[in-house]
């Protein structure tokens, strides 16, 4: 099994993007990794950019 | 775990001429229209600030009190009018005793009310109307202004001894003295128009005779500081007027926009949040008095980027705390995930607002009627908990949810999906819609901290919701697409709101039937125009997006601007025969063809969901149905029917 991609949340609003839902509002497909999303995706939530984001543990 | 923030600057105290203020967050003023028909405070506005008072506020500005009956508004307070001082001193008094500060904001409708309201002329600068009025105003003799003048100063009284802490008057988006300062409003040649000075004379001369009557109180001005209407002020000129109000003034707190432009008077989603930012702080560099931030500005940590860079002194929050009250506190706390962060939809804000009926909020349905469904009572604590299994994970489904573990309930959702979300997870798909996805960020964020125990990707059955042995079962199903058929035309060419946006759409030239002039209508043509398509849109209504309030409506508008679309409100299509559609204007009588139709994209015909509800209301207890599942409308009903249902149980 492959390893588990990493969360991502969003330092600004708290969104967090989780690769196994990928980004419905911006045509992000379940499984993409948030290091593979485009340089200008953003924020769903906030529309923060994506250097906003820090890995998140649950 | 969540990044530790600390918003240290945004909860360091302030003090504005002596009055300590605890942090640095302002619910700004503005209006609710939730005044009595006969202009006097209600137990609605008590309950409506205590709330945001005990949800951490550390200033209060209760919105647009009128100080003459020339500048009336419906359900507005008439501070001129000593009867207001016994009620407004309910609201000081459960403000103050949740530990915030509070001031008035004083007001005159000017050119933006109607004779009806006012029984005479209306009084403005001059004869020009607001355009979203049009009624055309009486210019004001000098000793109109006079007594204007005068009406400010005395009705500052009336709030003195109501117990304020301070005043403020309203140079902004609305009223009379935003009209002076415009260069489109006021063409007067005396001393009251022409160079900027002239234009805000009037201010600083109400701010003296306020000043006068109040002495050493805080006194401050919301201020217009880029009206954003073609011909009229923008900062540079907003700049000039502030160093004339700091002569006299204590504050300012800024606005921006007007009823002409009104996508920046309550910026809609489609505007990046704190827009107005780099405005605000030319105003903060230009005076040495406090300045005070505006500009939809939703999460604490953009607030505190502004104060340390300092942009201003204090935030100003209107809808953000609507739609949520312990706004404050949750940052406090650290709890910044937790808030409901308002995703500018205005559609019951100023929504309802240019409806004149008084505001509430999409996402929190108990904004206005805290009364009934404040946290103290909506969240009351149960003294039987009971076992509930919810089935759907939309937004009616998880704010039950939210609802019931809350009040210690035990609760299970089942979503047949491998996300929660439901009709969010598409509308926010929908272009310009994108922050909608902003409640079901906060629900599911909820769903973690209320410790709701969800089960993805399970479609529930009887046998399932039975084997949890639940007292309760809550259905939020939501709808489905209807199977709906063109007379004549090849039912494989008909398509439905989730194939535009998946782009499954056949063909050119496609006619959209948009049946409920909502934002699904506007966004579905949007997709289709960005997918390169030629677009006939029809509607019944009278207008196409009649139902979109105007702030939000005019960004999507602009996007639909300049592309290949015919827009045919009033419009009812009767069939197609073979690429040539028949439509007809029921108001008309009139029939009108439109050639070669390729495809037709129907949006918003859905049915209920009610077959596991069937099947269970003999055979459980208890079992309720919600949302879309119970008559499929939008995300505001289900949020309101999880709020409505839930306070019962």
């Amino acid at each position: 099994m492959a390893e588990e991609l990493k969360k991502y949340q969003c330092s600004v609003c708290g969104f967090i993007y989780n690769p196994n839902y990928g980004d419905p509002t911006q045509g992000i497909k379940p499984g993409t990794a948030f290091e593979d999303l485009p340089d200008d995706w953003v924020c769903p939530v906030c529309g923060s950019s994506k250097d906003k984001f820090k890995t998140y543990e649950e | 775990m969540s990044e530790r923030n600390d918003f240290q600057r945004l909860f360091t105290p302030i003090r504005i001429r002596g009055v300590e203020i605890k942090n640095r967050i302002v619910f700004l003023p503005h209006l609710t229209l939730y005044a009595s028909a006969d202009h006097l405070p209600t137990e609605r506005d008590v309950y409506y600030y205590r709330e945001r008072a005990k949800g951490g506020a550390g200033l209060i500005v209760v919105p647009s009190m009128n100080v003459h009956p020339s500048g009336s508004y419906l359900n507005i307070i008439h501070a001129f009018d000593p009867k207001v001082i016994s009620g407004l001193k309910k609201i000081v008094d459960a403000v103050h005793d949740n530990g915030a500060r509070i001031f008035g904001q004083l007001t005159h409708m000017g050119n933006q009310t109607r004779s009806v309201e006012t029984f005479g002329p209306l009084w403005a600068p001059s004869n020009v109307p607001d355009l979203t009025v049009g009624e055309i105003p009486e210019p004001m003799s000098i000793e109109e202004i006079h007594i204007l003048i005068d009406s400010f100063a005395k009705s500052a009284r009336h709030l003195i001894k109501a117990g304020f802490d301070g005043v403020e008057i309203k140079v902004a988006h609305d009223g009379i003295l935003g009209q002076f300062l415009s260069l489109t409003k006021n063409v007067r040649k005396d001393e009251y128009g022409g160079t900027l000075q002239n234009r805000c004379r009037v201010i600083v001369e109400i701010l003296q005779a306020i000043r006068k009557e109040i002495g050493d109180r805080p006194l401050g001005v919301r201020l217009c500081i880029n009206r954003f209407v073609p011909g009229d002020y923008g900062v540079d000129e907003a700049v000039e007027y502030s160093k004339m109000i700091a002569t006299v003034a204590d504050y300012i707190s800024t606005d921006s926009g007007t009823w002409e432009s009104i996508d920046k008077l309550t910026a809609p989603m489609t505007v990046p949040q704190g827009f107005l930012l780099e405005d605000v702080a030319k105003i903060k560099k230009a005076v040495n008095i406090t300045v005070i931030g505006h500009g939809r500005i939703v999460w604490p940590q953009m607030a505190e980027d502004a104060l340390e860079k300092g942009y201003c002194d204090m935030i100003g929050l209107a809808r953000a705390l609507i739609a949520d009250p312990y706004w404050a506190k949750k940052a406090q706390e650290n709890r910044f995930d937790e808030i409901r962060g308002c995703i500018g939809c205005n559609q019951k804000c100023m929504g309802r607002l240019l409806q004149n009926l008084p505001i509430s909020c999409v996402q929190n349905p108990t904004s206005g009627h805290e009364e009934v469904y404040g946290e103290d009572f909506l969240y009351k604590k149960t003294l039987a908990p009971k076992k509930v299994v919810i089935v759907g994970g939309g937004p009616a489904g998880m704010k039950a949810a939210d609802i019931l573990a809350r009040k210690g309930h035990k609760v299970v959702l089942f979503e047949r999906e491998n996300m929660l979300g439901g009709r969010v997870n598409w509308e926010s798909r929908l272009p310009g819609r994108r922050e909608v996805f902003g409640v079901s960020r906060f629900l599911m964020k909820e769903m973690d901290v209320q410790k709701v125990d969800v089960r993805l990707g399970v479609e529930a059955t009887e046998e399932t919701i039975k084997n949890e042995h639940p007292d309760i079962v809550i259905i939020a199903t939501g709808s489905e697409i209807a199977k709906y058929e063109i007379p004549g035309f090849d039912s494989e060419k008909v398509f439905h709101t989730l194939d535009a946006l998946d782009g499954r759409v056949t063909g050119k030239n496609v006619l959209v039937v948009d049946n409920d002039a909502s934002t699904e209508g506007i966004g579905v043509v949007n997709a289709l125009l960005n997918q390169g398509k030629t677009v006939y849109w029809t509607t019944p209504s009278f207008v196409n997006a009649q139902n979109v309030t105007p702030p939000t409506v005019m960004p999507l508008y602009q996007m639909v601007d300049n592309k290949s679309v015919e827009l045919h409100p009033m419009s009812v299509v009767l069939g197609i025969d073979g690429n040539v559609a028949t439509l007809l204007n029921p108001y008309y009588g009139r029939q009108e063809k439109i050639e070669g139709i390729d495809s037709v994209v129907i949006v918003s015909v859905k049915i209920p969901k009610t077959e596991l509800f069937n099947k269970l209301k003999d055979s459980v207890p208890e079992v309720y149905i919600i949302g879309d599942a119970a008559a499929p409308r939008d995300v505001a009903s289900a949020l309101e029917d999880a709020v409505g249902l839930c306070i019962t149980l």
